[in-house]
């Protein structure tokens, strides 16, 4: 699973980080930014950080 | 006695790992079970319906034949149209596939492939024609726009014979979809009447169980109620366009159309990036320190007066003047803020008897908001400046400016508004959800998080459908309004189990309070920090929390809240 970022639709709500803080976390500048490569282990808790992001703005590629 | 169908094929490979890759990552099945690392032979197993077909591919390790000529004639896969055809093409030219042909078959037009172990394979298009004799196969170009492929379709297949009309179907394709869906159910209950807007869940509920999609024919429109189906419908503007206008009537839609609520990316996204530039998170980050201050004072004044009202005195009060003071407006007229914003809102549904009963409202909040872009009212460092900022520097015009101090100031109030007194109500009557507070007030966003899901302050707004949309086997027809109903939504109880239960532990940030997607609220980082430094200041100077009278439920009925929530707080004893 690859995950995608739209830093263009990003506006830095935090709710992929509280949601997953082992895969996702805001950078400097308020942007959502991906830690790890997703393992299968690990790929339930990238996808519910996705799926609470109030924008759409993570997408994953499976 | 009969084989009912064709369920799965397995084939022996030499590299799992990387095949999996190849139809999980490039056709995009799912991998439904495999077995351990450690298990030879290794076993994936891959599906494309797993709700239906546990397994449709079976890969095995253990490949011994490496002649992959004439071993599998094809491994083939159905995808839903054309369009989707020409992006697998894409796809599959990135991948390690190999493209063997391109060609239709009359009845389909497939693409022929290798896959990265040889055996060849094919992802086709149903094209909707039958009775054409097999094996038929010519070569096709997929790399043109979908309407000169159906012509040179359309060419080839006359050329052999064929009677085809695929660029020009005799009969469209939306009447051939309709005879094997149904139209959603109709009910004649007035979802904006006052019966409803005092009580709705129990007849949302109802309408949450009818269809997907349910027809009101008191104002010709359709409602979506399903969790899954409204938050998809958010997020689809191509399909549901907000362009159109987001409100019931076309009267008020006229004085939207244009803003950022009633606009489809990309003149959208350019519009919201001049919101999100001070609304989002980042853009706060120095505010928070002011917002919690404030919280602070007012507490203060709060538990000093011992009874006072959680409606008119904290939920009308604090957004205003967080909003206010962010914007820079003088503290004069403020008064006709929260009024204004609640009369807006009500215009987003029929022009009914409450809205028509709070026009004064609506008519002292617009004329005083017109006097507001003068740089000369404004405090110097805030909002309301960097809006007139704009204005000289020729990127918005003296209208602009005020619709988007509108956009401020509106949206900014009876959202918060609403979903605050929510908040006195609920700590008026869970003393346990005051307590745990108190003991934790790192459970400040969980508990705004559960009363939004619960008490979702704005009901819906409404989309235009720009196609006919299908959702399970309703159709809502093309041109139709829709109402997004995220109160209903959020209390769907095949997302939420014991939906009208206030359950602490819940902790739903996938509510859809704020809308969802390219729409979704820009002011909600604003509301959660409001939110965060209101609920850490009760906590810290309050110990008890009671009611002191009866709450009222508001009447407004595009925004739910409440109209009076009467408190007694005793101070938090030193410590």
């Amino acid at each position: 699973m690859i995950i995608e970022v739209r830093r263009a639709a990003c506006e830095g709500h935090g709710l992929c980080e509280a949601t997953a803080p082992e895969i996702y976390r805001l950078d400097d500048e308020g942007y959502a930014q991906v830690l790890v490569d997703v393992t299968p282990d690990v790929e339930a808790a990238a996808e519910a950080g996705a799926n609470v992001c109030p924008v759409a703005a993570i997408l994953l590629h499976r | 006695m009969a084989i009912q169908r064709l369920a799965h094929v397995g084939i022996w490979v030499d590299d799992l790992e990387k095949m999996t890759a190849f139809y999980a990552g490039v056709l995009g099945l799912q991998i439904t079970d495999a077995t351990g690392e450690d298990v030879t032979p290794g076993a994936v197993f891959l599906s494309s319906r797993p709700d239906k077909a546990h397994h449709e591919l079976a890969l095995m390790s253990g490949r011994t034949n490496h002649d992959p000529g004439r071993l599998i004639n094809q491994i083939s896969w159905m995808c839903e149209s054309l369009e989707d055809l020409q992006g697998f093409k894409q796809r599959l030219a990135a991948s390690e596939a190999t493209f063997h042909e391109i060609v239709t078959h009359g009845i389909a037009v497939g693409i022929y492939f290798y896959d990265p172990e040889g055996n060849r394979s094919e992802v086709f298009a149903a094209t909707g024609l039958d009775d054409i004799r097999q094996p038929y196969k010519k070569a096709v170009d997929l790399d043109q726009p979908i309407g000169d492929l159906l012509h040179s379709l359309d060419r080839q297949h006359q050329a052999d014979g064929i009677p085809s009309s695929l660029a020009n179907p005799p009969h469209g394709p939306k009447e051939a979809t309709m005879t094997s869906t149904v139209r959603p159910p109709s009910i004649d209950i007035d979802l904006y009447s006052p019966e409803v807007v005092a009580d709705p869940f129990p007849v949302l509920a109802r309408v949450r169980e009818l269809g997907p999609a349910v027809y009101s024919s008191k104002h010709d429109f359709y409602v979506l109620t399903r969790y899954q189906d409204v938050r998809a419908a958010s997020g689809n503007w191509r399909s549901l366009t907000s362009a159109r206008g987001v409100a019931l009537t076309d009267e008020f839609n006229q004085q939207l159309v244009g803003s950022v609520l009633a606009s489809d990316p990309p003149e959208h996204d350019a519009l919201r990036e001049v919101l999100s530039d001070k609304l989002a998170p980042r853009g706060l980050a120095k505010t928070y320190e002011q917002i919690s201050q404030y919280a602070h004072r007012l507490v203060a004044e709060l538990v000093a007066r011992g009874t006072f009202d959680g409606v008119a005195d904290v939920a009308r009060v604090y957004p205003v003047n967080v909003v206010g003071d962010l914007v820079g407006l003088p503290v004069e007229g403020r008064e006709t803020m929260q009024p204004g914003a609640d009369a807006t809102f009500a215009g987003f549904g029929p022009f009914n008897e409450y809205v028509m009963e709070h026009l004064p409202q609506l008519i002292a909040y617009t004329d005083w908001m017109g006097t507001m872009a003068d740089r000369s009212k404004l405090t110097p460092g805030g909002w309301g400046e960097a809006v007139m900022d704009a204005v000289d520097a020729g990127r918005l015009t003296q209208l602009g400016a005020i619709k988007t101090m509108s956009a401020y100031l509106t949206a900014g109030m009876d959202t918060t508004v609403n979903a605050i007194s929510a908040l006195m109500r609920l700590f008026a009557d869970r003393p346990d959800v005051w307590a745990a507070l108190k003991a934790d007030r790192g459970l400040a966003p969980q508990i705004f998080e559960e009363i939004l899901r619960l008490e979702t302050p704005v009901i819906g707004f409404f989309r235009v459908a720009t196609e006919d949309i299908t959702i399970d086997d309703s159709v809502i027809p093309a041109g139709a309004k829709v109402l997004l109903h995220w109160a209903a939504a959020n209390r769907d109880p095949a997302k939420y189990p014991d939906p009208d239960v206030f359950d602490l532990g819940r902790n739903p940030r996938d509510h859809i309070a704020f809308g969802y997607g390219p729409h979704a609220c820009a002011g909600q980082g604003l509301a959660r920090m409001e939110a965060a430094a209101l609920l850490e200041a009760l906590a810290a100077q309050i110990d008890v929390f009671e009611r002191a009278g009866e709450p009222v439920r508001g009447r407004n009925p595009v925004v739910r809240g409440y109209e009076s929530v009467p408190l007694r707080v005793t101070p938090a004893s030193a410590s």
